[in-house]
């Protein structure tokens, strides 16, 4: 009992940063039906982001100061940091590629995955650096499975990325914005008509996901509490996974099969860790087998 | 069909062997093993690249597990040569069949699934693939692979001249395949599936054999690899070893079988001057990527091939084709005679059944909406028929139930007395209904005589063998096919348009194209989808000339769809009116007129204020 809480927890810890990295993929999807496989890698940077800002002189001030403060701004760093990047990867090399067939696009990202790779080893080396402590390491004792307590990151991870996904969902369903990208993601033309501003809807769509990533790699690099340049593309690969098992283009899909991945793979991990991957890819081969639009998507069918 | 061609097959031989001797020469001036060992890796990899254009660039399948194959290959060929065979390099060419084969197997099995559904499916499982079959390399067969640890030395078998040879043959084999009526398909399946499918082409079954081929090669080369390297690493089969591999397909241009080659050649070269410089050599070619995108979506080739006939016309003018011409004549003698197909169909009918086709309580429901119910059509042989009604009545679904395209929930539908239910579309294509498009489906960057020649698919029987090795057979059916598809283009007056591309046909001539195309299957029922939509009066004029010809002609029963009253009216013996799904008329266009019912369908019921009088006279017309 006491084995499977603890691997429920790291599950659920795992599952929420797999959500919010899936949530990225699966909103690009649904907008500009484009597998954005340099998404893993905006992740990568916004752990390198919050790196470079705590190495700064202003940080070490603040830190002096107000240490929580501190670390906040770092994130927020990292966050707008992403966003940016994101608006102007979109701008410059999917924004001309519109009407281009759909695997010139998907290069293109793929261009920009390795491009963003080499420049963080450019400028940061290729090899692992520590990540600094975001989330002091505190023992939450009133949260005491069996004898083991969980630790102040495993419920911050969860609760926060619940939270943001709940304010996704509100945005997305409640604000004239988030109308505006639902509308888009139905049809680009008949959006364009009805007076949304498409270009924008999509950069603002990739921005949103960019923000969440950036989010979901502080959680991660403060997991494995380190940093290199290839630290998005499994945990990218494996998001993707999730947004497509969840049905993809469907937001609360890529939350639920973030979770089922994240969940699934902490259990392997510790009864069987060599076949972790095959396990993760192996359940997306069969949900696909029976379910071919993911487990909440629903079957569409081309107009003959 | 191209002409020459065994003349054209000796002048590629002899360019080959040119360019073999010259590689040869030059690497025995430097005699460098480096020098060697690059050309080597070329080889296997415009393998590697070509295997993939088959299925990413023709087929039009995304695939991101190429390595995955690659490294089955690899991983049974070493196996073995090492733990297996005797130790002796004739044995080499078994181990490397042995790896392809087994890919291709693996390749089939993820096939089957994967390729059953549309969209990107392919590329995700394969993208699982790709990583699972690491796993397994590290974990399962480790005991013959040496698991986590490398496998090493392999023996050295691969020499550049054996990888040189096997390279050209492969290049050969998927060149022919993709000018056969096998290629032909596939290239119909990217340019439209439900077209393609409508056409007679079994989409799944060649999207598989397609994937399967493509296995094989990547196999094989996995093996040519495996021999050279002579140290196997499982994660060298990475994710990014796949992705290598479609950027080089990418930036050669999708489906074109030159551009693969040159994109091969000219990265991997590029790849090993820079192999010193790798972090900024990937920084360049990643921006590189980008930038060629961006500027160039299709490519450094498109689809273009080069041939040396087309380069010695260039060159000598026109003196080069006399020239070819003689020698074709002297190496073939007499051309032996050509498969004709008929055209006209044979009508055999079941038991006492006299109808053409006939429905019986067809219906279909869309979760709540029953898009069709109790449809009962009947049309004898020789007839034209009309199908009416107003937008979203659910005639094109009625189309869909006939062809397989939708499967009815209700009813059946008989094609001279047999029922056609629960077979697939190109399987009714096959038996004899073949139908056009409301929104014109044509397979837009083939040419016109090539979109029809997809067509004869169903009637066409030499098999990929004949094809890749271009036998007798293959001559004489492609002679047939080709012959029949320009009678077809005479009918339609478009002969003089046989070589231009179908995308570049003025809007009438694609409709035109269209049913010309759905001749060819040789149908004994053909269902036109509005074939007078966007035409002007005169166009419409000639179109109702043109259905009239083809039914004399071929003998066909026609079943259409038509918004425009005069040509309904015009040529239809009789007319079926659909509203909401149910048949609500039937009889002759004299009939349906008076029908106070098809009126109110049309206008609104007679309660209410009549007051589009226009419209009602366009029906009266």
């Amino acid at each position: 009992m006491q084995v499977f809480f603890q691997n429920l927890v790291g599950g659920l810890q795992m599952g929420s940063i797999y959500a919010l990295i899936a949530l990225g993929y699966t909103m690009v999807y649904g907008i500009v039906k484009l597998i954005n496989f340099a998404h893993g890698d905006i992740m990568m940077v916004g752990g390198y982001a919050v790196y470079w800002f705590t190495t700064t002189a202003l940080y070490e001030q603040m830190a002096v100061v107000n240490p929580a403060l501190a670390i906040v701004l770092s994130v927020v760093f990292s966050i707008v940091f992403c966003m940016l990047l994101g608006v102007l990867m979109d701008k410059i090399a999917y924004t001309p590629l519109r009407n281009a067939p759909r695997i010139s696009a998907l290069i293109t990202a793929i261009g920009i995955s390795m491009a963003l790779q080499i420049s963080a080893q450019l400028i940061f080396g290729s090899s692992q650096l520590p990540f600094p402590q975001v989330i002091p390491k505190i023992k939450l004792e009133a949260l005491t499975i069996g004898r083991k307590p969980m630790f102040l990151q495993e419920v911050l991870t969860f609760v926060i990325s619940i939270a943001l996904m709940i304010l996704l969902q509100l945005f997305v369903k409640k604000t004239r914005a988030g109308k505006a990208m639902r509308a888009v993601s139905e049809d680009h033309a008949a959006a364009r008509l009805m007076g949304i501003n498409v270009n924008n809807t999509i950069t603002m769509t990739f921005a949103i996901g960019c923000a969440l990533a950036a989010v979901g790699a502080v959680f991660y690099a403060q997991k494995v509490i380190y940093i290199k340049p290839l630290l998005g593309s499994m945990p990218g690969l494996k998001a993707f996974v999730a947004a497509v098992l969840g049905g993809i283009g469907i937001i609360p899909g890529a939350v639920l099969g973030g979770f089922i991945i994240g969940i699934a793979e902490t259990f392997m991990k510790y009864y069987a860790s060599d076949y972790v991957d095959a396990l993760v890819f192996g359940i997306l081969i069969l949900v696909l087998l029976f379910k071919p639009s993911g487990l909440l998507g629903k079957n569409t069918r081309e107009k003959v | 069909m191209k002409h020459n061609r065994r003349f054209t097959t000796l002048l590629n031989f002899a360019a080959v062997m040119i360019l073999f001797v010259i590689i040869k020469l030059i690497l025995g001036i430097y005699n460098n093993r480096a020098a060697e060992s690059l050309m080597t890796q070329i080889c296997y990899n415009i393998m590697l690249v070509v295997s993939l254009n088959l299925v990413t660039g023709v087929l039009g399948e995304l695939t991101l597990g190429h390595a995955g194959f690659m490294a089955v290959g690899a991983y049974v060929s070493a196996i073995l040569t090492m733990q297996v065979l005797p130790e002796n390099i004739w044995y080499f060419p078994i181990a490397l069949i042995a790896g392809g084969l087994v890919s291709a197997l693996v390749g089939y099995l993820i096939g089957i699934p994967a390729l059953r559904l549309k969209g990107d499916y392919l590329a995700i499982i394969t993208l699982g693939f790709g990583e699972i079959i690491r796993v397994l390399i590290n974990t399962v067969f480790a005991p013959w692979t040496g698991g986590g640890k490398k496998m090493m030395n392999i023996h050295s078998y691969t020499t550049f001249d054996n990888a040189f040879w096997i390279m050209i043959i492969t290049v050969a084999l998927l060149y022919t395949l993709a000018w056969s009526r096998h290629g032909r398909a596939i290239l119909s399946i990217r340019e439209n599936e439900i077209a393609a499918d409508s056409s007679g082409v079994p989409v799944t079954n060649y999207k598989i054999m397609a994937f399967t081929i493509s296995a094989f090669f990547a196999g094989v080369a996995g093996g040519l690899y495996a021999h050279s390297a002579r140290v196997l690493d499982p994660t060298f089969f990475n994710f990014n070893t796949s992705i290598e591999y479609l950027v080089m397909v990418v930036f050669g241009g999708m489906g074109s079988v030159t551009g693969s080659i040159v994109a091969a050649t000219g990265l991997t070269a590029v790849q090993f001057a820079m192999s010193r410089l790798a972090e900024y050599r990937q920084l360049a070619y990643a921006l590189l990527l980008i930038v060629m995108m961006i500027r160039r979506p299709s490519g450094l080739l498109g689809v273009k091939e080069f041939s040396l006939n087309w380069l010695m016309t260039k060159l000598v003018g026109t003196r080069w084709a006399a020239f070819a011409d003689k020698i074709e004549s002297r190496l073939i003698g007499k051309h032996p005679p050509s498969v004709i197909m008929p055209d006209v169909p044979e009508y055999a009918y079941d038991k006492k059944s006299t109808s053409a086709l006939e429905t019986r309580t067809l219906g279909i429901r869309f979760g709540g909406l029953q898009a069709a119910e109790d449809v009962n059509l009947q049309l004898n042989e020789g007839e034209i028929v009309g199908l009416i009604g107003p937008n979203g009545a659910g005639k094109t679904t009625v189309f869909n139930l006939l062809t397989g395209v939708y499967q009815p929930t209700d009813g059946d539908v008989m094609l001279m007395g047999k029922s056609t239910i629960g077979k697939p579309t190109y399987k009714i294509t096959d038996l004899g209904i073949a139908r056009t498009f409301q929104n014109i489906r044509l397979f837009k960057s083939m040419s016109v005589i090539e979109n029809i020649k997809v067509a004869f698919q169903s009637r066409m029987h030499y098999t990929l063998v004949d094809g890749a090795i271009r036998t007798n057979y293959y001559d004489r059916e492609e002679r047939g096919c080709d012959q029949r598809a320009r009678e077809l283009l005479q009918v339609f007056d478009m002969e003089h348009l046989a070589e231009n591309n179908a995308s570049s046909l003025s809007y009438g001539q694609q409709r035109k194209l269209e049913i010309a195309r759905a001749m060819a299957s040789n149908p004994k029922v053909l269902l036109l989808d509005e074939p007078a939509a966007g035409m002007n009066p005169i166009e419409t004029q000639e179109l109702m000339e043109t259905i009239r010809v083809i039914r004399e002609r071929f003998h066909v029963t026609i079943l259409l769809i038509e918004h425009d009253m005069k040509l309904v009216m015009g040529i239809c013996e009789r007319i079926y009116v659909l509203n909401y799904g149910r048949v609500i008329a039937a009889g002759t266009p004299d009939e349906i007129k008076n029908n106070q019912e098809v009126v109110a369908a049309y206008l609104g019921s007679p309660d209410e204020d009549i007051a589009e009088t226009g419209e009602e006279a366009a029906l009266h017309a």
